[in-house]
């Protein structure tokens, strides 16, 4: 029985003993797959942190997880709406500019400083506050959301260009048969159907729910999904879907590694990205529970370098908030490397600098206001 | 020997309390009143406003489709199933225990990966189709055969192997008998076999019906979002930080479980063939 005790002990021991590492941590809250697992290694050979990654796939997960203060997270990458909300509720802490030098020498992107005007303005609308986002976050990737279409259908590609959100919502009229697919996220449905009918996707109002709901109903979706609905498009399964711009580029990286050319993925499947687009930004954010304020700061410091920024591009399909990270991502339109000249490509098509349109974050809604809007999609699913 | 087994239990029994029935009072204080992420306790108050919420269409739905999916499910394993276990049960072989095997050989790989790679054998144009040039299933994808199969497929071993064992413990003397006072095969196995092996058949149907009834991922995955189930709703709910709708449904869900249970328990009163 005393050996049993012991060897219980002795193992506990030593199982605890091989998660120790003496160096200070780092506790970083993100997405998965999500940051380049060089640039975790040269931050922490530049630093001699320990850098400890946790994922969660929901910005829902990330409050939760930062609300109940179960692990003291120094690092957090929500998206726009929920910066606003934890702001809201004093969960984060101000920036300290000081502690990052690299911040004046970049400029950011002018689709980030529309978001980040874009968020004041619906705080102000909401509570009355006047709240400046960049005092709590720093950009990490943004991104527009955008209709991947199948190319294999003749004359949807130039529908979409001609006619927009109508030929993805108007099933009676544009390709009747075509299968529809939506994110499985009940405010991106809801937010796309204003779009659609010109209001500002950040109004709530009965009425409005009850013109989205006919909107949504119409669209006649086959498909409720979230990573499937690029895998399906590509691979012939549907025909269109509203999903993040990066959700395409995700799939084109794929298959270029695999030798496609950029021309041939477009061929089979592409991304069509409205003027009026919706947009998400995800931030880096100090959450109150930091243990390692000092640490959190350099971590975001590394990551407003240019060279560090593009090189976490590589593995990420999403924008960059850096207009110096982007110069260096499109230089490589001329490498002779075809991975490189695509990547370098697939940025000046579908993220370029210089597109002409509006980009309209999704804010918090209160909380009613999402039960409802839930509520109404789970009645256009069940019919 | 009596003393150190009760010490031994200990662990178990502060392990039900702590993650079992202390979460359970507490979702039941949660359902009733306005506690939330936000609210304190001082500030608790009872409240039924979000029970609203079982008047909705969207839910009720839900709770239809949870209801008729897992009676359907356990119906289908159990017709399926009960051939099954009576071919293992009647096999002349010495090793069975390598039958089994094979019957919850599926249950080796991961419950997600199996349904997604269902759901993709499902759809149009699939992985048979890339390799053969043809696929078997036709385009099912989101259907509720689609869903149906897939709740048969991942639940039929939990109705297999306790009718098997409810089999295996009948004597052989009484069949024996039932034959040499004049019954036929057919009416030995209906008047003799059937009823003694009863008690798996309630016990399979619980662990079927169950998971079922309270399960979402496979519904979700394989409708591609077009069926709800009771589940996806409390999943939502809880996403979304609404702790009180959420278990609010999650209490009624468990008042259908237990009630079920009971209903189901009225037939095999010792609970043996749950061991």
């Amino acid at each position: 029985m005393k050996k049993i005790v012991l060897l219980t002990f002795i193992a506990i021991l030593g199982v605890t003993l091989i998660g120790c590492n003496s160096a200070p941590k780092l506790r970083i809250l993100n997405w998965g797959e999500y940051i380049n697992d060089e640039v975790v290694a040269q931050f922490e050979e530049a630093t001699g942190l320990n850098v400890v990654i946790d994922v969660a796939d929901s910005n829902e997960l990330f409050y939760s997880k930062i609300k109940s203060k179960t692990t003291a997270y120094d690092i957090v990458i929500p998206s726009d709406y929920m910066v606003e909300k934890m702001v809201e509720e004093e969960m984060l802490l101000e920036l300290d500019y000081d502690l990052l030098p690299n911040r004046a020498l970049v400029t950011y992107m002018e689709g980030v400083n529309q978001i980040y005007d874009s968020m004041t303005a619906t705080t102000l609308a909401r509570t009355g506050d006047t709240v400046d986002y960049t005092d709590y976050a720093v950009p990490y990737f943004w991104g527009t959301f955008g209709i991947i279409y199948n190319n294999r259908i003749e004359g949807l590609e130039e529908s979409l260009q001609e006619h927009g959100w109508a030929t993805y919502f108007d099933a009676d009229t544009y390709f009747p048969t075509a299968r529809r697919g939506m994110y499985d996220v009940a405010q991106f449905a809801y937010a796309a159907a204003l779009t659609y009918l010109e209001e500002n996707p950040n109004d709530y109002s009965a009425s409005l729910l009850t013109q989205a709901e006919d909107v949504i109903r119409d669209a006649n979706f086959t498909e409720w999904g979230d990573d499937t609905l690029k895998r399906n498009v590509e691979s012939d399964n549907l025909d269109m879907a509203f999903v993040y711009t990066g959700d395409y580029l995700d799939r084109l990286y794929i298959q270029l590694d695999e030798g496609k050319t950029l021309a041939e993925v477009q061929a089979d499947f592409n991304i069509f990205i409205p003027e009026t687009a919706l947009v998400f930004i995800d931030n880096m954010v100090i959450p109150y529970t930091s243990e390692n304020i000092e640490g959190a700061h350099q971590f975001i410091n590394f990551l407003l370098d240019p060279e560090i920024v593009a090189l976490n591009s590589e593995v990420v399909g999403y924008a960059t908030g850096l207009e110096e990270a982007y110069d260096i991502i499109v230089s490589n339109v001329t490498s002779e490397d075809p991975w490189r000249q695509a990547w370098a490509t697939a940025n000046l098509t579908y993220y370029n600098k210089d597109r002409a349109g509006t980009y309209t974050p999704m804010t918090a809604l209160d909380p009613d206001a999402i039960d409802a809007i839930n509520t109404m999609i789970e009645t256009v699913i069940s019919g | 020997m009596g003393k150190s087994f009760k010490i031994l239990a200990i662990p178990y029994q502060v392990w039900l309390s702590v993650l079992v029935f202390i979460p359970l009072v507490a979702m039941v204080v949660i359902s009733v009143t306005n506690l939330n992420s936000t609210v304190t306790l001082s500030e608790l108050q009872f409240t039924m406003e979000h029970w609203v919420l079982l008047t909705q269409r969207p839910t009720l739905i839900a709770f239809r489709n949870s209801l008729i999916y897992a009676g359907s499910t356990t119906l289908i394993s159990f017709v399926l199933g009960y051939f099954v276990a009576y071919q293992i049960f009647r096999l002349r072989i010495k090793n069975k225990f390598i039958v089994l095997t094979i019957v919850i050989l599926p249950m080796w790989s991961n419950l997600i990966l199996r349904t997604e790679a269902l759901l993709n054998i499902f759809s149009e144009n699939n992985i048979l189709k890339s390799i053969m040039g043809f696929s078997l299933f036709g385009n099912i994808a989101g259907t509720p055969t689609a869903v149906l199969i897939g709740l048969v497929f991942t639940y039929m071993p939990f109705m297999i192997l306790p009718i098997y064992t409810a089999l295996e413990k009948i004597d052989y003397a009484l069949e024996e008998a039932a034959l040499d006072l004049g019954l036929t095969p057919m009416q030995s196995f209906w008047k003799v076999v059937f009823p003694l092996s009863f008690r798996g058949v309630v016990t399979g149907s619980i662990l079927v019906f169950l998971p079922t009834m309270a399960g979402f991922a496979i519904p979700k995955i394989l409708s591609k979002g077009r069926i709800i189930f009771i589940g996806n709703i409390i999943d939502t709910k809880f996403i979304y930080t609404n702790y009180n709708s959420g278990a609010l449904l999650a209490v009624i869900l468990l008042i259908f479980i237990l009630g079920s249970i009971l209903l189901m328990t009225r037939f095999d009163k010792e609970g043996e063939t749950l061991l």
